[in-house]
Formats: C-alpha cells, sequence, structure tokens
C-alpha cells in the first residue's frame, strides 16, 4: 500500500511541477503578447486604412478557399470573400470533389460559366474537371476537381493565382471586410522580410449570421460550446501567437486565414500532402526553410479578428476536431524534432518547439495523470477532499485568468463585442476546466492514440444544422 | 503533503488576480467607448465654433489627438498657443508621448512642427518614423510633402510604406519626382516612378521613363514598362519593343502589359511571340494583352495556333476561345 501511496505522491509532484512549468511558459508567453500587442496598437493609432485601400500601390492578392461539402455555408462564405474591401484580388474557390450540392450551389448562386485557361502547373495536383468564371462577380474564379484534400486543393488554386500574395481560407469562414487590408498592411510594413501573415478566427455556429452590418464580427454565439470554444481560440491566439510573433517564432499559421508570399511557397515546393493538415506543416517548413539558410524573414499574427468560422455544436464533432488537431501536432512536431535546441535554428528551436511539445504534445498524458492522481490521493488520504477541491479551484481560476488576459488583448485591438460579451466569455474562464477542457483531454488523448496507430484521416465533422429556408 | 494553507493562499491571490485583471478588461472598455463618445461630441462643438480658450488641457487634449475630427486642428492650435514650450519638449521625451506631441504640434500649426518632425527620424523607435509619416501624410502643405520625400529617399520607413502615403499627393510632386529618378539608389528611382504613374501626363514623366527604361536595374526598368504603359501614348512603341526582349522576366511582363495599355496594335505579334515565353508570368501577362489589343491581337493569336510550342499554342487556343471562337479543350501542357 505504501509503494502506491509514494507512487500517487510522485505523480501529484511530477504533475505539478509540469503544471508550474506550462503555467510559467504561458506567463512568459501572455508578457511577450503583452508587449507585441502594445507596439502594434502604438503603431496603429498613427495608421490610416484609407491610404492602404486607395492606393494603387497596394499589392493584390489572390484568395484560394478549398472547399468539401460546404453546400449550406459555400454561398455566403465566397459572397464574403467577394465583398472584402480590398483594391485588387482574385478569389479562387477550389471545389474539392465535394459530393453534396457545394457546386451546385455555386453554379446557380454566381452565375458561373466554364472557361478554358491556360495555367501552369507549378505544383503537382489532382486533375481538375472544370474551370469556371462568374458572369456576376469577375474575380471569382471556380475550380471543380477530383477529390485530393486540402493540400492538394490549395495546390491547385496555387497554379491558377495570379499574384505575389496568397491568402489561404476556409470554405467554412466568413471573412471580415477589412481582414486583407489589415494583414497586407501588416505585409506591406516590410514586404522582403514579412513572409506569412495570420490573423484571429472567432467561432460560431452559424457564422454567415456573426458579422455585423460594417463586416466586422459582433457577436458571440448564445450556446456555451461555442463561448467556449471562442474562448479556447482566443487563448491560443492571443495569448501565444502574438508572444510568438514578438519572438519571431510563429508555429502555425492558422489554415482559416494564412497570407503567404507566394515566391516562399514555391521556393518550398507549395502545400504538403503527406500530412493530415497543411497549416502547421507549412509554417514549420518555412521556418526551417529560412534558419537553415539563414536567411531574414518573419512571420507574423495580426491582432485582429479577420473573420468568423464554423465551430462544432456538438461535443461528438469537437472531439472529431479536436483529435485530428493533435494528430496534426505530433505529426508535425515528430517531423521537425531535429529543430529542437539546434542553434541555427534559434529562437524556433530553443522556444517554439519545446513550448509546443510541453503545451500541446505532452499536454494531455500529463492532464490525465493529474485527474487520476488527484482522485487517487484523495481515495488513498494523501491529500484531503477539501484540498483537493481548493486545487482544483486554484486551477480553475488560473485558466480563468489566462481567459481574461486574452479577452484583454482581443480587446484593445479590435473593440468588436459588446461588453455584456466581454462579461460572458471572462465569467466562463474559470469554468472551462471542469466543463470543456475533458472533453479536450478525450480529445487529444484519442488524437495521441490515432496517431500511434498512423491515422491520417481527416474525419471531417457535420455542418451544423440550420434552419430550412 | 502540500499544506491546505499555502493552497488557499494561491487560490485567494489567483481569484484577486483574475478579479483585477477582469476589472481591468471591463473598466478599458468602458472608458474607451466614453473616450470616443466624448471626443467626438467636443470636436463637433469647436467644428460648430465653440472657443477653445475656455476648455481645460485635458478636454483640448483629446480632442486634438487621436483619428482626424473636424475640430481636432481648433483644439490642437489652443494647445500650441496654450502650451507651446511644454509641448516641445515632450515632443523630443520618450517614444510614445514624443509620437502625441508631434502629432498635435503639427496639427496645431506650430511653426516648431516640421523642424521637430524631422529631428525626430533619427530615432531608433520604429513605431515614432512610422507616427512621423501618417502625421505628415495628414498635412497637404509643402512642408509635409518634402518631409514624406525625404523619408522616401533616406529609406528610414519602409519605402513601400511612404510611397503609399505620397500616392494621393503624386501629381502635385512631379517634378521633384522625376528629378528622382536620377537617384543614385536604383529603390529611389524605382519608387519615383511607381508614384509618377499616378501623374504619367506631367510634364517630363513620360522621357523619365524613357530615360529608365535602359536603367542598370531590372526592377526600375519594370516601373519604366509600367509608366510607360500608364501614360497611355502611342509613341513608345520603339521602347516597349526593346523591353519586351528584356532578359528579365517581370520587366517582359510588365512591358507586354503596357503595351495592350497604350493600345499598341502594331506590337501583336511581338507580345504574340511571348506566349512561348519560359515564364509564366510574362505568358499570363501577353494573353491578358491579346485580348486588350482586339482584332490584331486576334490575328496574331490566331497565327500563333500552329506554333511549334506547346505553350504558345495552348496560350492562343485561351486567347481565340475568350474571343468566344474556340471551344476545343485545352492541352494543358504548362
Amino acid at each position: 500500500m505504501s509503494i502506491v501511496r509514494d507512487l500517487v505522491q510522485w505523480t501529484v509532484i511530477v504533475c505539478l511541477g509540469y503544471v508550474v512549468a506550462v503555467y510559467g511558459a504561458y506567463g512568459a508567453m501572455i508578457t511577450y503578447s503583452m508587449l507585441e500587442e502594445r507596439f502594434r496598437r502604438r503603431r496603429r493609432i498613427f495608421e490610416s486604412l484609407d491610404r492602404v485601400r486607395a492606393s494603387t500601390l497596394t499589392i493584390p492578392v489572390s484568395i484560394i478557399a478549398p472547399v468539401y461539402n460546404e453546400a449550406p455555408v459555400v454561398a455566403a462564405s465566397t459572397r464574403s470573400f467577394l465583398e472584402i474591401d480590398y483594391p485588387e484580388y482574385e478569389v479562387i474557390v477550389v471545389n474539392d470533389g465535394s459530393t453534396d450540392d457545394t457546386l451546385a450551389v455555386l453554379l446557380s448562386e454566381f452565375e458561373l460559366e466554364p472557361i478554358e485557361h491556360f495555367y501552369r502547373r507549378r505544383y503537382e495536383s489532382g486533375p481538375i474537371r472544370g474551370l469556371y468564371r462568374s458572369r456576376t462577380h469577375p474575380k471569382l474564379i471556380v475550380i471543380d476537381k477530383v477529390n485530393g484534400g486540402k493540400a492538394d486543393s490549395l495546390n491547385c488554386g496555387l497554379n491558377l493565382a495570379r499574384y505575389r500574395y496568397i491568402c489561404g481560407v476556409d470554405g467554412d469562414t466568413i471573412l471580415s471586410h477589412t481582414c486583407l487590408l489589415n494583414g497586407m498592411r501588416l505585409a506591406l510594413a516590410d514586404p522582403q522580410r514579412i513572409v506569412g501573415v495570420t490573423g484571429h478566427i472567432a467561432i460560431s455556429s452559424r457564422p454567415e449570421e456573426a458579422l455585423a452590418k460594417n463586416g466586422e464580427p459582433a457577436k458571440l454565439d448564445s450556446r456555451p460550446l461555442l463561448v467556449f470554444q471562442h474562448c479556447d481560440y482566443l487563448r491560443s491566439f492571443f495569448n501565444n501567437r502574438l508572444g510568438w510573433t514578438r519572438l519571431n517564432t510563429m508555429l502555425c499559421a492558422v489554415g482559416a486565414f494564412q497570407i503567404w508570399r507566394s515566391d516562399v511557397i514555391e521556393e518550398i515546393g507549395g502545400f504538403s500532402t503527406t500530412f493530415t493538415c497543411e497549416d502547421i506543416e507549412l509554417t514549420f517548413r518555412v521556418h526551417e526553410h529560412f534558419r537553415r539558410q539563414g536567411r531574414p524573414y518573419e512571420i507574423v499574427a495580426l491582432a485582429d479578428t479577420v473573420g468568423v468560422t464554423e465551430g462544432p455544436d456538438t461535443v461528438r464533432k469537437l472531439v472529431a476536431q479536436r483529435e485530428r488537431w493533435q494528430r496534426v501536432i505530433l505529426e508535425t512536431v515528430v517531423s521537425y524534432r531535429r529543430m529542437m535546441f539546434r542553434r541555427r535554428y534559434g529562437t524556433v528551436g530553443f522556444i517554439g518547439v519545446p513550448f509546443f511539445v510541453l503545451s500541446e504534445v505532452i499536454a494531455p498524458v500529463f492532464e490525465l495523470l493529474a485527474m487520476l492522481a488527484l482522485i487517487a490521493s484523495v481515495a488513498l488520504h494523501t491529500l484531503e477532499p477539501e484540498q483537493a477541491l481548493l486545487t482544483l479551484v486554484a486551477l480553475a481560476l488560473m485558466n480563468g485568468l489566462m481567459t481574461s488576459a486574452a479577452v484583454l488583448l482581443e480587446d484593445r485591438t479590435s473593440r468588436v463585442y459588446p461588453v455584456r460579451d466581454l462579461v460572458r466569455l471572462i465569467l466562463l474562464g474559470p469554468l472551462d476546466l471542469v466543463i470543456y477542457r475533458p472533453f479536450i483531454v478525450w480529445a487529444r488523448m484519442k488524437g495521441t492514440w490515432r496517431y500511434l496507430r498512423g491515422d491520417q484521416g481527416w474525419h471531417k465533422f457535420e455542418r451544423n444544422a440550420r434552419p430550412a429556408t | 503533503m502540500v499544506p491546505t494553507w499555502l493552497i488557499l493562499s494561491t487560490t485567494i491571490v489567483l481569484l484577486l488576480l483574475w478579479l483585477a485583471v477582469a476589472a481591468w478588461v471591463v473598466g478599458a472598455r468602458l472608458a474607451h467607448d466614453r473616450l470616443v463618445r466624448v471626443r467626438r461630441r467636443d470636436a463637433g462643438l469647436l467644428a460648430d465654433g465653440a472657443d477653445p480658450e475656455r476648455w481645460s488641457r485635458r478636454r483640448l487634449w483629446r480632442t486634438a489627438d487621436g483619428d482626424w475630427l473636424r475640430g481636432s486642428a481648433e483644439a490642437a492650435g489652443e494647445l500650441v498657443s496654450r502650451d507651446g514650450p511644454r509641448l516641445r519638449r515632450a515632443a523630443t521625451g520618450n517614444a510614445h508621448r514624443r509620437s502625441h506631441a508631434l502629432r498635435v504640434l503639427t496639427r496645431g500649426g506650430s511653426t516648431f512642427a516640421f523642424r521637430l518632425l524631422r529631428s525626430a527620424l533619427d530615432t531608433e523607435h520604429a513605431e515614432v518614423r512610422a507616427a512621423i509619416v501618417a502625421i505628415a501624410a495628414e498635412q497637404q502643405t509643402p512642408a509635409a510633402d518634402d518631409l514624406l520625400l525625404q523619408i522616401l529617399v533616406d529609406g528610414s520607413h519602409p519605402r513601400s510604406r511612404t510611397a503609399t502615403e505620397l500616392t494621393p499627393r503624386a501629381r502635385r510632386l512631379a517634378p521633384q519626382l522625376i528629378d528622382l529618378t536620377d537617384h543614385a539608389e536604383p529603390e529611389v528611382r524605382y519608387w519615383a516612378l511607381m508614384l509618377l504613374r499616378d501623374a504619367p501626363g506631367k510634364p517630363g514623366a513620360k522621357a523619365a521613363a524613357v530615360r529608365c527604361s535602359g536603367d542598370p536595374s531590372g526592377t526600375v526598368r519594370s516601373a519604366a514598362a509600367r509608366l510607360l504603359g500608364a501614360t497611355r501614348t502611342g509613341d513608345v512603341q520603339h521602347i516597349l519593343r526593346a523591353l519586351l526582349a528584356d532578359e528579365i522576366f517581370f520587366v517582359r511582363a510588365h512591358a507586354a502589359r503596357a503595351v495592350g495599355e497604350v493600345g499598341a496594335e502594331s506590337l501583336a505579334g511581338d507580345v504574340a511571340a511571348l506566349l512561348a515565353d519560359t515564364s509564366w508570368w510574362v505568358r499570363a501577362a501577353a494573353k491578358e494583352t491579346l485580348f486588350l489589343l482586339g482584332d490584331s491581337g486576334l490575328e496574331a493569336a490566331t497565327e500563333t495556333l500552329e506554333d511549334v510550342d506547346g505553350f504558345a499554342r495552348d496560350g492562343a487556343r485561351e486567347v481565340v476561345s475568350a474571343f468566344r471562337r474556340e471551344t476545343r479543350p485545352l492541352e494543358l501542357v504548362g
């Protein structure tokens, strides 16, 4: 019995050490994020989007949106791409062999007509079945191709993209009107150095209803599960990505909004189809490429909410999504493990990847261990029930603190949500640990298990139900 | 294992911290919303003729600083006349205060403003230099024009950003920009030519483009091609013909587009030859231009339909199909 007690005690101590390490890392990253946010805010006070908007020198952008079975939302998302406030851009929607009415919706909604277009095949991609241009929206091109996955569709879109910058987006994402102005304003600050830009995406069960008339995100979803996800996105973006930007160690330009200089994508051979998901791997590859060659570069995060994407509205769908994310993280980190603690990879090798390992890769193991150890400690009387409860409350408050810091950073930049929504986010912060986190732990465990089994499926969650129209 | 008092005190500290950050979020937001409301109201009052002399410094400051509103200049002017020396001291102080003081001084029409802005360019803080560009860009005065041009030339702020601010005043600054097309630094020559695209009809602009079409730098030649296109005059065809055969692909691409812009139908054959170019960018530009050239473009494309080069054949067929006269599927050899 004493061996078991010792084991439980040691497990608690190890988990406590992990908690201190991980929250210490988060705390440091929040500090960097706050510095970056302050720098951006001070600079932004003096910047005018109007002049960027009016300038003939603003660099054009090709938006590439892969869509697969997005019939309920594809018309709204494509319309949002076409309503972006930017001097010159094109929209390339790639229908990746959808088995639902996605193409039919696009055909009728945007009056598409088939065209013949001679394009370069810089990147390998699945065969194209048809190319269409809209009669009503000259900026829009639709590619209908055989199913090959998101990376394959992005590569296919790249083959047709005409401009120097490309912006990869998700087909279920509704972009805000100013997303490109904000994103390219950063890229324009130093086009030779800034090779990639990403931005924060808000979450909603129906993103097509989440923008205000001015084209900016305006309201939180009413369902708690979506609000918890929103908090999660806020934390991962504002607490981490802004700090990563400051340290030039951005580890994931999110797939829902990733601007890249197309010559950089060409240099590194396009999006990889051998990984389950393309965004995080591409970001790692860009770091690896530039750091190995010792060339100056930056991948930066916008401190703005650039759009709203559809979040799973049931626990089952959420688990399916998050287990995929865990697999993707594991695949990428294992594949680029050589970057860890190598001098040539600088902050990415010494801070970025270890931070990722600490907070994402080994997190599910410690989260599960901590839960089991806490229960076992109470059962074996090495910890009093009130002590266990207090520990839980302390951890919940720590989570609440992280959420509040993210809300603060977000609101200081965008000021889009009403005060009551801010209060709601803050109040839900501490509850995250007991209501939302267990599902995430489960999803991460499942993802780790599936990774170990070599699963590379996408397991796309079903679209959220919408009222019939 | 861990004493209860330690867990309890940690929990209490965390609770207090959480409450403090929550109060910060809500308080900062309410204060911001109020500031926006009050600023707008006060600026409106000043624009409608209210007397700023009776206003407090704080009220004047919040109206003078921030986004440009009708009434901001009146508030800034009053602050400058009331607090000039103090503002000038602040304008040489730390980075953040410095930018704001410079803005108020400039908006208030202080005679020292542009001298202070120039001296602030030496700062190591990038955000101050960005602020200086934005502050100068608000002013439509010769002093502001000169400062922005100086910043463009010395490159103390990313030139692309400075050029963006200069775009609306390119017509007014055409003589200075034409002078800059002779500058020793290629990047300056490039940006001068790019800005001149907004003033292509100004005397000397076309001559500058012609001169720069033989520049040693490829980027400058490409900008010259773009400016030649913007002039939309037919007497530059011999220059464009030479640029269509340039060794650098993006010069050829821009030259091809320029042919379309000036409507140089006699160059349709030269452009059609670019359908076999090794660079996709050049081929794409050639296709667009052939379409723009109308009948002569169609004729040149039709002649290329039987070309030995696969790229040229497919490109020509695409052009022809764009004229709605060809519907066969493409080979897609690219």
